[in-house]
């Protein structure tokens, strides 16, 4: 009798499990996700970005890890999202030297801003990732932001009725954490910033979208640091770190990385503390100038306020002695560049010149709840 | 039993047929082309950045090498973009490799590149030119796929500003001796008047199913001969971007000696 129940139970556990998994499986089939093309995200003129090939863009992909993205569940007592420290208004960095993480926990560097990440091969300031899908989980599992589990994780998005529907309309699966990682993926490499006056001027064909000032800031910014008699240099030469379109560095072997004199020795190790490589120590990544006006303050640890503070650092207080420099800065014999105040002041107007405000009010990276 | 172990048998192998089957319906360009071409050889063509004929110090650390007028160096990135890349053969054709352009990285090991389909026969040298014709120098940098070498996204030698590439880049620091402060400096290729053409001497019959070829780049002999007693200080010239008169003069220097900075050394 009691084998008879036992085969009993089986069956009904196998019919109800099958018939679980048909009814997940013809769901499934009632959905097609709709294809985004390539072209449709990324603009021609800042040429074709290596795209990872393994997820191409689909409205409903882009849409969920947009979700996911605005989501709190995400962090242990779900107080924390990815847009708590990354908000659209400050071109998705926070005016914070340092993000608060669940229970007001602090984390060591500022949150960097988020845009054209599609054009980077690094992430963080210590350039410690090299692909997005795996840069979500960081944030994720780390102490002192969402502290989450992943197991509990996907325990609830599983159970989540909202997520079910849109991981199956995503990907034609229930929820899971790869899937999780490649809409995420999706949608962060979309958030593309290329509207601002600075990227309709480049490469330098439309004088008139910039001011007179703006000008002679652009001239400051892409000139090479030369001294004359009197010890004064008409370029300052930032272009080398943040040059081109973006107005960041390109060399992607290299990561996009610098040490930019902020100190005379080592406080925070950077890139050093990953690769414990002694000319990496002190080296962070240079992140992009756009929208630089929106993401103060500045540097990995928030020191400088303003970017007048920022420029003053680079015209009078770097520390050429710092043994890891940036061979570029230190090529200028540890003499520091004295700029004017009007060379200042017009090279703040050119970076100011670099905010695009509709990306910070684009409704397709705005909160989806 | 052994009836139903027969189909799970029969189940098995028709699995594994159709496996096989959808395997080549995803690969139409390999199925059915299994025959070598005879007459065609694979390259393998290594480029190999080095100091004194020493292969660079590893990427990271800080040692350094003496190069002329007894100063010391250290490199921390060195990349070149070559076109018009191509075996020579006796009668002076070109053979070219691939769509003959490259970004070579020697400091980030892109310095590997494989080529099939070369033509067995005899070749007296390989050729290449560092840096681009006008047009492409000065076109539109956004037309190149991805993946291509002349991708700025993906080389980083693309001078924004001015238009068109940096052809060469080496940057370090150096020590005017050994406990002095670490200065930087920073030589960029750049510009068409720096547009240079190497012919490295061969003389080989290439005649395998696979060659490799690997070329030495000596970076201190780009700074100098010292035997000649003449070469390019770093004291006086820390810095030459291919832009004003003196340091147009130092890069003229700097590629002067680069002549004699290549130099195949391996074929096999």
């Amino acid at each position: 009798m009691k084998r008879n129940v036992g085969i009993w139970l089986m069956v009904v556990a196998l019919f109800s499990c099958s018939k679980e998994e048909q009814a997940f499986d013809d769901s499934r089939k009632s959905y097609t996700a709709t294809p985004v093309s390539t072209s449709d995200i990324f603009p021609m003129e800042f040429g074709a970005p290596n795209l990872p090939k393994d997820n191409p863009f689909t409205e409903e992909g882009i849409f969920l890890g947009r979700m996911l993205f605005y989501d709190p569940i995400l962090s242990l007592d779900s107080s924390v999202s990815c847009a708590s420290c990354h908000q659209q208004q400050y071109a998705f960095a926070e005016p914070l030297d340092r993000s608060f993480g669940i229970f007001g926990l602090r984390t060591s560097r500022s949150a960097m801003p988020l845009f054209n990440l599609a054009y980077s091969q690094k992430f963080f300031w210590d350039a410690r990732v090299s692909s997005l899908r795996q840069l979500v989980f960081e944030p994720i599992v780390a102490h002192n932001e969402m502290a989450m589990s992943l197991a509990r994780l996907e325990e609830r998005l599983k159970r989540n009725k909202k997520y079910i529907e849109y991981f199956n309309k995503a990907f034609n699966e229930e929820p899971n954490l790869y899937d999780m990682s490649l809409a995420m993926e999706q949608f962060l490499l979309s958030m593309v910033s290329k509207d601002s006056r600075f990227n309709r001027f480049f490469p330098g064909d439309n004088v008139q979208e910039l001011n007179a000032s703006e000008l002679r800031g652009a001239f400051i910014f892409n000139g090479l640091v030369n001294f004359d008699a009197n010890g004064n240099t008409k370029g300052a030469d930032c272009f080398h770190c943040h040059g081109g379109e973006m107005a960041q560095q390109q060399n992607p072997a290299m990561g996009g990385i610098a040490n930019n004199g902020l100190d005379a020795s080592t406080t925070d190790l950077g890139v050093g503390g990953v690769t414990n490589r002694d000319q990496d120590m002190g080296v962070f990544k240079a992140p992009s100038l756009l929208n630089i006006a929106l993401t103060a303050p500045y540097m990995h640890d928030g020191r400088f306020k303003t970017l007048e503070e920022v420029i003053d650092h680079y015209s009078d207080n770097v520390h050429y002695e710092n043994p890891t420099i940036h061979p570029q800065m230190a090529a200028h014999g540890g003499i520091q560049l004295n700029l004017s105040d009007q060379q200042k002041t017009d090279l703040i107007a050119y970076l100011r010149s670099m905010t695009d405000s509709t990306f910070i009010q684009n409704p397709k990276y705005a909160n989806p709840f | 039993m052994h009836k139903g172990r027969r189909l799970n048998i029969t189940a098995l192998f028709l699995l594994f047929a159709w496996t096989i089957s959808s395997c080549e319906d995803n690969n139409p360009g390999d199925g059915g082309n299994n025959k070598t071409d005879d007459s065609k050889f694979e390259l393998q063509l290594s480029f190999n950045g080095q100091i004194d004929n020493e292969p660079l110090p590893p990427v990271g650390q800080s040692v350094f090498k003496t190069k002329y007028g007894d100063e010391l160096f250290m490199i921390t990135n060195w990349a070149m973009i070559f076109s018009d890349l191509a075996l020579v053969t006796e009668d002076d054709d070109t053979v070219r490799l691939g769509d003959g352009y490259q970004w070579v990285d020697l400091r980030y090991n892109r310095n590997k590149f494989t080529y099939k389909g070369i033509p067995k026969q005899r070749y007296k040298g390989i050729q290449f030119t560092m840096g681009l014709d006008s047009a492409v120098n000065h076109g539109d940098p956004s037309v190149w796929a991805a993946d291509h070498p002349l991708n700025p996204l993906m080389n980083g030698l693309h001078w924004g500003w001015s238009g068109g590439y940096i052809f060469q880049a080496m940057d370090g620091r150096y020590k005017v001796h050994e406990d002095s402060f670490a200065y930087g400096f920073s030589y960029h290729t750049a510009t068409m008047q720096f547009v240079t053409r190497y012919f490295l001497p061969l003389e080989e019959d290439l005649s395998g199913d696979k060659h490799h070829i690997a070329v030495n780049i000596n970076a201190d002999r780009f700074f100098g001969n010292a035997s000649l007693n003449e070469g390019i200080l770093f004291a006086d010239d820390p810095v030459s971007h291919s832009e004003g008169d003196h340091e147009e003069e130092a890069m003229r220097k700097f590629l002067d000696h680069s002549l004699y900075g290549f130099r195949v050394n391996l074929v096999e």
